[in-house]
Parts: C-alpha cells; structure tokens; sequence
C-alpha cells in the first residue's frame, strides 16, 4: 500500500531536517583557523650594527692662552665668529697692574721716598764739595807746576798737586755719579707710591692700548669658545679662547664597551643619526683607541669603555650646521650582507634549545627548526632550514602547535 | 488531614501532584532566575559593606597628597582646613626589592608610625607583630606578596632605594584598604609576587630618602558633609610651593578604583544580567501558564457547572500558579543563599578583605518569591479569566477544532501526517511564533553567556598577541636618556629594544577628571603599540593624544575635541591637547602620544621612563640577572606571568559568575523546552487519542505531536542565535571596567553550545512525551462531559 512510500517519505523529511540542524551544528563547532601575522623569508641587504651615543669633536681645535701673567684686554669677538690665522687680534696684552699698598707698606714707601730725597739732597752736595775739591787743586797744580819750572818745589810735590788734581776731578764724576743713582733711588721709591688708576686709564675701553701687545689667532677657523671673555689679568697659562675649524675638521667620537670595539674596525662604514639634520649622514670609523677606562653605564654599571672615532664621508655641506660636542647616534655597521636570506627575527623562539620557526604550508603551521647566523632584532640570516619565499608566523603564540590551522590576520 | 482541606484545595494538591515534571521545570525557572537575584544582590551587598567597614575601621584617608618635600610643621595647616577631621604626613616612595633567582620587584615604601594612636590607612596584622617604635630595621610586608613568596616574620629583606641599599627585618605581615589591589607602577595587571609594600619606621625611611623632619605624602579624613573640591583645592595651594603634585580624592586612588571598578561589575551583572534573566523567564512562564491553565478549560466549566463562582474558580488557579511560583522563589532564595555565600568568600579572599560581613538576605526572600509570583501569577490570572468567561456548557465541550480549511493546498508529496504538521503551524501561525520565540529566547542567554566567554579569550588574545608583544618590560626610577636603551640592548640576549616614557597626568574635560598617563610611542614600535578599531597599528599622530576607548568614555571625550591635561611630574605644565582618535584597548584605559611630542611638550625630549624587550627565552634568566644588577631598574615584568594572571584573575571573580550564569541559562533553557513539549501534548491529548482511534500508530501520533515540536525548534535556533546577538551587543559594553574592556566579538561555538543544549533537551523532552504518547488512556481522553 502507500504506506510503505509515505513513511520514507517522513524518513526523507526527518533526515533533511536532521541533515540541516547538524551542518548547522558542525559550522558552529569547525576548528577555527588561528589569525596570525605571517611574513615572508627574503633575501636582501642585511647589517649588524653597533648603536651608541657619542658626539662630534672638532680634530685639531686650539686653545689660545695668556703667555705671561698680564692684563688682557676684553675679547670682543664671539663663539662662532671666523678668525684668520696669524690677523685676526682676539685680545691685547698690557703689563700687569702694580699692587695697592696697605697702610704700613705705604708709610715704608713714604719713607724710602724721603730717605731717597735725603740721599739725592746728600749726593748733591758731595757733588758741590767735590767742585770745590777741585777748583782747589786745579790751582794748586797749576802754582806747582809754574814752580817747577823754576825749580823752587820739588818734583815729589808736583806729581803730588797733579794726584790730587785728577783725583778731584774723579771725585766730582763720582759724586755727579752718585746724584744720578740717589736721583733713580728717587724715581724708584716714588714709583711704589705711584696709584695705578693712571695705568689702567690707558688701558680702559680703548681698542687700541698704546704699548698694548696684540694676542693673534694662530690658524683660521671659527672662535669656538671664549674662557675668558672680560678685560682683567690673568695668570700665566689662563686660556682665553679656543679655536678650531668646525667645517673642515669635524669627526665624531664613540664611547663603545669594549667588546664592541673589539668587533668595530677601522673602515666600518658608519651612519650618523639624531643630529638634528633631515637626513643621516655618512662616516666612517677612522681608529679605535686601544685605551680603555672605566665608566658608568647607562644602567648604572661599571664597564669598560674605548675610544672609536668616526670620521665623516659625506659632503661638507650637509652637515654645516653641526658644531662640536653636539650628541650624535652613531650606527656602526660591523657586518652586511647584501644577499642574506633574512627571516623575521619575531618569527624565531626556541624548541628544545635550538631555533625554529613556524613555517605556513597548505594552511597549517609546521614547526621548523632552522640554525640561524646573525640576527640584529629585526631580521636574522638564515642558514638552513628555510628557503626564499616561505611564509612564516611572526610573533608566534604561546598556543600554537605544530600542525594547527592558520589564517593570515587581515590587520596591519 | 488531607480531608479537612476544602475540596479545591484538595484538587490542588492533586494536580500538582499529577503535573508534577512541569511543576518541578516551571519552579526551575524561577528558582534560575530568582537565584541569580539573590545572589548578585547579596554578593554586592556584602561585600560593599564590608569594603565600608574596612575603610571606616583603618581611617582610611579621603584625600591624598604627593609633595617632594614639605615640613612636618605643614601638617597641622592641613589639618585647620576646612571639613577635615585628621591629617597625616608620611614618606612614601618606590624601590626595589632583590630576591633570589627572581627579576628585579618593585617596591613601594611608606612610613608608619605604629606607636600613633590612631594611625590613618592603619594596617591589620596577619602574622607577627607590629613594629617596634624606634627600631629602625623593622619592616611590615604586605601579607599577599608575604604569601606569594614565601617570606615571613623573621626574614630579612633587601631593599634597595634612592641608591642605597639597606637590609631590613620583616617582624610582621599585614594588610591595608590602600593596597587590596597592588600593582607595580606601569602594570595593569596585580602580580603578588611581583609588588612588594613595605611599611617602614620614620626614622628609617627619613634617612633612606634625605626626608629629615620632612614628608612627602600628606593623607586627610574628611567630615561627612565637607565639600570634597574645596579641600582639595585648598591642599594644593597650601603644598603647591613644596612640589604638590596634585591632591586627588579615595575614588583615584588605585586600589580603590579598581575595587570599585569590580564591585561596580557586580552591581552591572545584578542590574543587567538579572532582569534579563527574569524577564526571559517572566515571559517563558506566562506563555506555559496561561497554556497550561487553557487545557484546564473542561475543568473550569465544571467547576463553574457546580456552581463555583467565576472569582472561585479564578482564584483556585491562581494559587496553583502562586504554588508553583513560591515553590520556585524558595528554591531560588536557597540556591541563591548558597551561592551568594560562596561568591562572596571568594571574593573576599581575593581582595584580603580581613572579614567579610554577609548577611543572609532575607529580604531578598520576598524578592524572589515577588518575582516568581509576579511572572506567573499574571499569566494565570490572564488565562483564567479567558476560560472562566465562557458559559459551563461551552466549557466543558471539547474545543471546537480549529478551521483547517481555506487557501491553498499542500504539496502532494507530503504524506498525511507531515501535512497535519504543516497545517496545523500554518493555520495558526501566531502560536507558532510564540513558541519559536519562547525557545529561542531561552536559548539566547546561552548564546550570550558563549559570547561572553569567547569574547574575554579575544580579550587576552588582543592584548597579549597584537597589542603588546615583548617579552620582557622594565621601568626605570627615574626618566633616563637613550643611552639606556642602546646598554639595554647590548646585553646578551636581549634581541630588540623599544624605549617607552610614560608620563602621569590628570586628563580633564569639563566636568569630568581622571587620574591615569600618558605613553609616548615611537612610530617604529613593534613591540608595544596602540591598535585602531580594526587591530592596525595606529600611526601616532603629530601633535595630538590617542586615547583608548574606554577612557573616551569615561571622560566623555571624541575624536575632535579638546581636553586639557595636567602633567604631574616635571614642572608640572598644564597642556591643551586634541584628541586625534581612539584606540581599542582591550586591557587598562591608556592614553598614547607620539614619543616626541610628548618629549617636546614636557620639556624633556629623547627620554624614556621604561623599555620593552624581546629575549631570547634561552637566555631569559641571564638577563634578569644582568637586569637586577642595574641600578637604575626599578622593576622588571614577565610578559608570560602578566599573561597567567590575568588568566587566573579572570577565571576567579568574574569567571565563576560567568559559570553560574551559564548553568541558569541552561536551566532556563531545558525547563522551558521541556514545558513546551509537554504542554504541547497535553493541549493536543484529544486529537492524538482521535487520531489513534482512527487507526493512527502511536508513533505515527507521536510523529504529529514532535514533528511539529521539532520543526518549531529548529527555527527556533537561528532565532535564538539572533537574539543572543542582539542581546550581546547591548551586554558587552555594560560588562566592560576599568581594567578591561570586552570586545563586541561573536563566537559561532557559543551559538553551537546553545544549539546543543536546545537540541538535547529537545530530544529528551520529545523521548519523555512519546511515552506520554504511547500511555495515552484513550477513552478518558475523547470522553466528553455532559
């Protein structure tokens, strides 16, 4: 009868009903793929670098300074004004001031002066009674030899009047003698009393100080910094100014660890950042001291630390603006490779104390170990394990396992 | 005894006892959905209070207020002020504690003054004892990082602050209201084991940080009625010359936010989750009852024939509802008892409350059995009335069967019984419908609850897997150069290193304020980076803040507008800043700026508070030791341990109410699923007892009866699925806090686990009904009363 076709008729129902509920059921519970950041392994420039603070130095930069202790005149010029070796005048050097005198050193003073005045009025009349000495014995050597001649004295006694005679006029050069030297005691005594206001009157706002010596530059360049701007005296070996050539003669010094120095060679190419210009600029590392000393690291660690200087490749122009000890970054490149196969270093962890990736392949992700040979935190070269064009999962994680199903994460 | 009832009463009893699987499922679903009232409510209300007597049992301060350095002499200026009722100045400051084998912890220092009489933010002792006025080297430690690390009473600690280190003698632990929650500066979620507080004597901590007859953390209690603004105003221009940073209220202060924040989450499950709960199982109840109630309609018009009154007879229904609805409310008030007990002992252990003050509600009694009464008596009273209008003799009569005929045919393949099926839903399509809502409405918690649950994993994905991805973060005690980056980076191990400077600041926008910081991102982080709403890094713009969405939210602030903020370190500038655009933030409110405009604004440019690193996991501990050697390294946090507990803190709370809602829903689910079955058999008795005689099988009678019931549930799925959307969406911002935020994501297992359990309970229900079926009295069924 039609029984039989209506009840499979029911059945067909029943299992189109349970067929729909249950694709429903199995879309609702299908693993779902895990959304994750895949990149791909390429092959491209790679570099290692060192990355340290340091700051430009001007190379040969020269530090003008006061020869003896004198009175320097104001520095007028600038930091930053050129200056012309040899011509341009930064200062001018007048003798020292001499030294105020306290009371007693005043009444001393006064005193050597009065005593020089005694002395001079002494000298001087010495002097008048050597005139007279010999007036006298002009005479009397002209009575002696008038008598000579007529034999009436003895020839003892003329040679006697002709010793007295030109001992007289000795006597009077050695008194005019000693009136010159009480006269400079005189001069020397009053000079200590002399106020110093009138000497430095000469000196005072006036460019040009008769008598003044004028200090040079030594070379050309630029004024880089001034010591000791205002007029005063100053000891000598004060420094004055400093001089350098910024344009010409800049280079940059690092302060590397180390170990870091160990692994930079003259040579390295360099990359200045951080400067303050639009673009990086190029160096190069010139020499590594093979001093070290000790320092306290940013972290508050002692380490030791050796001078690299770095030394600029580009054009002068580009880094005209830059003066010295401005702070830099400077990258120093200690390994390159333009081939390299280069994986994302967020792809690697380690499995079982080695590296390894998680390569995409067919939509699951596969756990790949790979040996790697250098990594500078953003990418690493590959040496086996992976090839060119494979897709890795960056930043990996911690649920993920070998073999479950990815999807790329439609994010940035 | 039985025979003293009156008779209706006794017919009562009678039916219930004949009706009692649906009985048990109706009083179910009320006892599901009263018990989550009772338990949200008591669960909040106890610990509320017991955070209130907490803090009113420890003083703890209204008002705090970092100086760099003020004369204790400032104190008693403090006190004068106007609505204060206890002043105190103390020294509080950040170090670092060194524990074997572990990464550098943080610390945070606060003076104690123990011999005080009553010491404000006072601190309960768990273990040991107090320390000894004028003993210098005594410390108390916080009980939970005590707890977590395996120090105790006895033990010595070192602890390294302003560059010194000093050895202390831990004499005692202790807990405090000021850090129920304590987390490392720069961390959003709280390690235990990675945040130490120690409370130190004076003396000990005025040598350590050059603090001589000095404070520099001033803490005020206010009177009830003074006005909270005027104070802190007038704090700040008093300490204002002495480096003030800012006075801010209890509600900034960290730990009590977030406490509040969670409480807050408790109140928002109670109000929201509650009446949704109770709704759903309001309506589902008014469906069966007034059902239930219609297939009694041969025994109302006996009643009535016998000469009941039609308000008798009303009533005497009611109280079949009434019994089943108390019936329920007990049940709820019970199992709501239980588990609101339960909940809140684990909260108050998570929070080391130091007693918990829970009162059984017994308010909450009437509440629920309210609410049951209220869902089903409505119904009952609707229905009854319908029923009680008709004459006796109509009444008693058979309903007149439904007019099967009119428009079109159906298709021819169909065989007889499937038609039945069919016409039956077609011709009354508004039953139907009320069905399919009724299931799929139920089934829509359970969706919900699904979402929910997968959208707290796409929490911890976002943020752990996209958002931030380092491996290692450190904070410095100070902001440093770069040069501290590039040292960082030569360490062995260390593969990559992002510098970050996070800056604290009051953000303001008109009205609304928050205390929270800045962190300024460089435009090539990889590590740590802020995300727009599609999970793409965003590109920090020039000049303008990015703040997370929930912050927006709180300071009711869009792209566009103009906030101010005020920077409370440094010298302190007071900025205008538009905000560029929002972030989706999942964890924390942060707030992000480009690195170097927020350096040139603060006057303090190529500086980094802290760094994020990514390590070599071989060589992980190398670099924490080499990491604790460093001086200027305040803190060190593990991504791995930020991740595990954030796990763990979200399966504790938040997680267990999440289970407890799953389980109602389920039970509202099964209970109403059931009902309908078996209400559904009870309306049709006659038809398939008809049916029967005419020579039907009884499975081919049952085919009728569940066809019908199994088409109307497999619509019903994706209804409720669409439903449990919809719910969703409104739900997931109101579940969101301070601490995170849950992302509007949809799950299709959470639609999978509904599906289920309505296709299960269905199944059951269906295998339940078809004995019903097969047990069918056929004669009592068709008889007819004259």
């Amino acid at each position: 009868m039609a029984a039989r076709p209506r009840r499979s008729r029911r059945g067909v129902l029943a299992l189109v009903l349970a067929s729909l509920v249950g694709a429903t059921l199995v879309w609702a519970f299908w693993p779902r793929p895990m959304a994750v950041d895949l990149e791909d392994v390429t092959v491209g420039p790679m570099s290692v670098t060192i990355r340290e603070e340091g700051r430009t130095v001007v190379r040969d930069n020269y530090v003008v300074s006061a020869p003896v202790t004198a009175r320097v005149s104001r520095i007028e010029l600038d930091p930053g004004d050129p200056v012309k070796g040899g011509e341009t005048v930064l200062a001018y050097m007048m003798p020292a001031d001499p030294a105020v005198l306290d009371p007693r050193t005043r009444r001393q003073a006064e005193a050597a002066v009065e005593a020089a005045e005694a002395a001079l009025a002494a000298a001087e009349a010495e002097h008048g009674r050597a005139l007279a000495e010999r007036t006298y014995a002009q005479s009397e050597l002209a009575r002696m030899t008038s008598l000579r001649r007529v034999e009436a004295a003895a020839q003892r006694d003329l040679e006697a009047a002709r010793r007295s005679a030109e001992g007289a006029f000795e006597a009077v050069a050695a008194a005019q003698a000693t009136i010159h030297a009480a006269e400079a005691d005189l001069r020397h005594a009053r000079a200590l009393l002399e106020p110093p206001e009138r000497m430095m009157a000469q000196m005072t706002g006036n460019p040009h100080p008769p008598g003044a010596l004028p200090i040079r530059a030594p070379v050309t360049g630029r004024l880089l910094q001034v010591m000791h701007e205002s007029e005063g005296v100053v000891a000598a070996g004060t420094a004055l100014a400093e001089i350098g050539d910024p344009e010409g003669d800049l280079e940059v010094e690092v302060e590397l660890l180390s170990s870091d120095a160990v692994a930079a060679e003259p040579g390295d190419p360099v990359r200045i950042e951080a400067w303050g210009g639009p673009e990086p600029l190029a160096g190069e590392v010139e020499r590594i001291e093979p001093w070290g000393f000790t320092k306290y690291s940013a972290l508050g660690v002692e380490e030791q630390r050796v001078i690299a200087v770095i030394r600029f490749t580009g054009k002068d122009a580009a880094r005209a603006r830059l003066g010295h000890g401005y702070r830099i970054e400077a990258v120093i490149e200690i390994w390159a490779d333009p081939q390299a196969l280069r994986v994302p270093s967020s792809a690697l962890f380690r499995a079982g104390g080695d590296w390894a990736v998680f390569r995409a392949q067919g939509g699951r992700a596969r756990l790949t170990q790979v040996s790697v040979a250098q990594d500078n935190g953003v990418v690493a070269k590959v040496r086996q394990g992976l090839a060119e064009g494979d897709s890795v999962v960056t930043h990996p994680s911690a649920e993920l396992r070998d073999g479950a199903r990815i999807t790329q994460r439609k994010t940035g | 005894m039985i025979r003293l009832l009156p008779v209706l009463d006794r017919k009562l009893l009678r039916d219930l006892w004949r009706l009692r699987g649906q009985v048990l499922a109706i009083a179910f679903v009320i006892a599901a959905g009263s018990a989550l009232l009772v338990m949200s409510t008591s669960t909040y209300a106890a610990l509320d209070a017991t955070k209130r007597a907490y803090y009113e049992r420890t003083r703890f301060a209204d008002v705090f207020a970092p100086v760099t350095r003020a004369p204790v002499g400032l104190i008693e200026r403090l006190r004068r002020i106007d609505g204060v009722t206890a002043a105190e100045g103390r020294i509080s400051a950040f170090g670092r504690v060194d524990l074997p084998g572990a990464p550098p912890i943080s610390a945070r220092l606060v003076s104690y003054d123990a011999s005080a009489a009553a010491p404000l933010n006072g601190v309960t002792l768990s273990a040991g004892r107090m320390i000894a006025p004028g003993r210098s080297s005594e410390i108390l430690l916080l009980d939970a990082f005590a707890r977590a690390t395996g120090l105790g009473p006895g033990d010595d600690i070192t602890v390294t602050a302003d560059g010194q280190r000093e050895t202390f003698r831990i004499v005692g632990t202790a807990y405090s209201p000021e850090f129920i929650f304590a987390m490392a500066p720069g961390e959003f979620v709280s390690n235990d084991a990675r945040f130490a507080v120690i409370w130190a004597s004076r003396e000990a901590l005025e040598a350590a940080f050059d603090l001589d007859g000095a404070f520099n953390d001033a803490l005020l209690t206010l009177s009830r009625d003074a006005d909270l603004l005027a104070v802190i105003e007038t704090a700040d221009r008093l300490l204002a010359p002495y480096g003030g940073a800012g006075a801010y209220a209890r509600e900034d202060q960290t730990s009590d936010r977030y406490l509040t924040e969670d409480l807050e989450q408790l109140r928002v499950m109670d109000r929201i989750m509650t009446p949704l709960f109770l709704g759903v199982s309001a309506f589902l109840l008014n469906v069966v009852i007034g059902r239930l109630v219609q297939t009694e309609r041969e025994e109302i018009g006996l009643l009535k024939a016998f000469g009941r009154s039609g308000g008798e007879v009303g009533w005497h229904y009611l109280k079949f509802a009434l019994a089943v609805a108390v019936l329920g409310g007990v049940l709820g008030w019970l199992g709501g008892l239980y588990l609101g007990a339960r909940v809140s002992a684990l909260y108050s252990s998570v929070y080391h409350f130091p007693f918990l003050l829970y009162d059984p509600p017994v308010r909450a009694l009437g509440t629920s059995i309210l609410a049951g009464v209220a869902s089903a008596g409505i119904a009952a009273v609707l229905a009854v009335r319908a029923a009680a209008a008709l004459p006796p003799a109509i009444a008693m009569r058979p309903p007149v069967p439904p007019d099967y005929g009119g428009r079109g045919s159906l298709p021819r393949w169909l065989d007889q019984p499937s038609r039945m099926v069919a016409r039956r839903i077609l011709r009354a399509p508004l039953k139907a419908a009320l069905t399919i809502v009724g299931i799929g409405a139920a089934m829509s918690l359970t969706v919900m609850m699904g979402f929910n649950a997968a959208a707290v994993d796409e929490m911890v994905v976002r943020s752990f897997d996209i958002a931030d991805r380092h491996d290692v973060g450190v904070t410095f005690t100070d902001p440093r150069g770069r040069a501290a980056l590039f040292a960082l980076g030569r360490i062995d191990g260390v593969q990559r290193v992002e510098g970050r400077r996070d800056v604290p600041v009051r953000f303001v926008n008109g009205t609304s304020e928050r205390l929270g910081s800045i962190t300024g991102l460089s435009g090539e982080a990889e590590l740590s980076r802020a995300l727009g709403a599609d999970l793409r890094p965003l590109d920090m713009p020039a000049g303008g803040l990015v703040l997370s969405q929930s912050l927006a939210r709180l300071l009711g602030a869009e792209a566009g507008d103009e906030i101010t903020v005020d920077v409370r370190t440094g010298s302190r500038p007071s900025i205008a800043l538009p905000v560029a655009a929002t972030a989706d933030a999942l964890i924390g409110t942060p707030a992000y700026m480009d690195e170097g405009v927020l350096g040139r604004l603060l006057g303090e440019e190529g500086r980094v508070s802290g760094a994020v690193l990514m390590v070599d996991s071989a060589r992980a501990d190398a670099v924490t030791e080499r990491l604790r050697e460093a001086p200027i390294v305040l803190g060190v946090s593990l991504q791995s341990e930020s991740l595990a507990e954030l796990d763990r803190m979200l399966d504790e709370g938040p997680g267990l109410f999440r289970r407890i809602m799953m389980v109602v829903s389920i039970v509202i689910a099964v209970g109403v699923v059931y009902n309908s079955a078996r209400i559904a058999f009870i309306e049709r008795a006659r038809d398939l007892a008809s049916l029967r005689v005419l020579g039907f099988t009884s499975a081919e009678a049952g085919y009728v009866l569940l066809g019908e019931l199994a088409l109307l549930t497999v619509i019903a799925l994706p209804v409720g699925g669409m439903m449990g959307v919809f719910l969703w969406i409104v739900v997931a911002q109101a579940v969101s806090t301070d601490l995170y935020s849950i992302p509007t994501v949809f799950d299709p297992r959470g639609f999978g686990v509904a599906a289920l359990t309505v296709l299960i309970s269905s199944v059951a229900a269906g295998l339940l009904v078809m004995c019903d079926v097969r047990r069918l009295d056929l004669v009592s069924a068709l008889k007819v009363r004259e």
